[in-house]
């Protein structure tokens, strides 16, 4: 048979997988042992072989060496390591004073008659233990009687630094709002009157620029009718505020006013007016 | 007649993870793009061969079984998202400092000196721009003792696409290269 050049391109990838038939094989090899154009491309091709081979003997041996230290994890650890320092140290700046006496603190109104029905009270390390008992059912008519005596508790204790979400995505932290008397109102969507009264007071009070609402949340969608901003708790303590509650935040960062969004509500109203 | 899970009870898992980790590794080495992380692909793949042992049938060697949990590990290590952000973040990761003192740069020197460093680089980087598909059956040619059944066995795939791949990556490579010196030569 007649092998030329044009043929043996075709063929090639057929002569290479060993797919040509014996008298094909035959002329095929015994056209390239006489063309140089052909026998150059058979041996640029056989060329790869040896290359490949040493490749990956070096590859293997790079395998097989024992790996003791990576610099990158080394800068990696450094670098974490620092921003953990640096948090601390944040952290300790922000504490409040070591005698900023807990005596001091009123203990904080917890919303019983607020809370949503069958949620738990959440234990927080931040709470104080008279805050963590009065979560805690109270037997007997006593609390009810107390609740309604007591108003909305003034303490004295700095807030903690928070991370909330507006529906937008972007994270909004403590430090924002230095400067301005933040109202922090916790709602569900299970409280209409708790989210009534946070509306009531922003349409009041939020003409005022030194104001800032926050309606904070921990479920989706923001509810009908209403103008006040709605921020997605990020995993914030907030000082362990329970739906139903409110936070009010003086310019120097500290919690002036804490209290139920529905049996406080009048002394915060007041508390607003005043400033 | 022995039934799949005497055939799997039969295998001594540890001393055949022995016997067969060297091959693993050249089969992982020659399955992955980044080369460190071989070894962690062998081990993981040993762990699932492991976990897995009841599943072999016995249809074909353990060290060819294996050897396809090595690839499957090879290709989801590079596809892992993690492993990629890894890499993009810690970009000094490349720079490695081995037990002798020695260290790995972006490429390795040559220590013997063999070879011809920048042609090397080359190969390296034109290999790893060949598909997958392409890659593997041409680089694992190179691995000890392994066939071209072997390879299709692997891969599972027929013999003939295994030659087939192989001749393309060849030619594919041999191009790279080619265009490479044309164009140091103008």
């Amino acid at each position: 048979m007649s092998v030329d050049c044009k043929w043996v391109e075709t063929n090639l990838e057929a002569l290479f997988c060993d797919r040509l038939t014996d008298d094909e094989n035959r002329s095929a090899r015994a056209h390239i042992a006489g063309c140089a154009v052909c026998l150059k491309e058979s041996q640029a091709l056989n060329a790869i072989d040896p290359l490949i081979k040493n490749y990956f003997r070096r590859e293997l041996e790079i395998a097989r060496r024992p790996r003791v230290v990576h610099r990158g994890r080394i800068v990696a650890l450094g670098a974490a390591a620092a921003a953990a320092a640096a948090a601390l140290l944040l952290a300790l700046i922000q504490a409040p004073p070591a005698a900023a006496p807990r005596d001091e603190i009123v203990a904080v109104q917890p919303s019983v008659e607020n809370a949503v029905p069958g949620e738990t009270p959440r234990k927080d390390k931040d709470d104080d233990p008279a805050e963590i008992s009065r979560l805690k059912p109270q037997p007997g008519p006593a609390a009810p009687d107390r609740l309604a005596q007591t108003p909305a508790m003034a303490v004295s204790r700095n807030a903690p630094a928070f991370l909330v979400a507006d529906p937008a995505g972007y994270s909004h932290q403590l430090e924002e709002y230095r400067g301005r008397v933040v109202v922090i109102g916790v709602w569900s969507h299970k409280q209409p009157d708790v989210i009534a009264n946070m509306e009531r007071l922003y349409k009041e009070h939020a003409v005022d620029p030194k104001f800032r609402f926050l309606g904070i949340t921990n479920e989706h969608g923001k509810p009908a009718n209403t103008t006040f901003p709605v921020m997605y708790n990020q995993g914030s303590k907030l000082l362990g505020a329970q739906a139903g509650e409110f936070l009010l935040l003086g310019e120097n960062g500290a919690i002036e006013l804490r209290g139920s969004l529905v049996n406080d509500f009048d002394s915060l109203s007041r508390t607003l007016r005043s400033k | 007649m022995k039934t799949v899970a005497v055939r799997a009870e039969v295998i001594d898992f540890e001393a055949a993870a022995r016997e067969h980790r060297a091959f693993l590794l050249q089969i992982a080495v020659a399955s992955t793009r980044n080369v460190t992380d071989a070894e962690d692909i062998v081990q993981e793949a040993l762990m699932r061969g492991y976990r897995g042992i009841k599943g072999f049938r016995g249809d074909c060697p353990l060290r060819i079984w294996l050897s396809r949990i090595v690839v499957r590990v090879s290709i989801n290590h590079h596809r892992s998202l993690a492993r990629r952000l890894k890499r993009w973040v810690f970009f000094a990761d490349l720079e490695a400092v081995y037990e002798d003192g020695s260290q790995q740069e972006f490429d390795p020197a040559d220590p013997a000196g063999a070879f011809d460093h920048e042609a090397m680089l080359d190969v390296r980087k034109h290999v790893n721009r060949l598909p997958d598909e392409f890659r593997m059956p041409l680089v694992m040619l190179a691995v000890d003792g392994l066939t071209i059944p072997e390879i299709a066995a692997i891969l599972e795939i027929p013999e003939g696409t295994v030659k087939s791949r192989i001749f393309y990556a060849r030619k594919r490579l041999k191009e790279t290269m080619a265009g490479r010196k044309g164009r140091n030569k103008a």
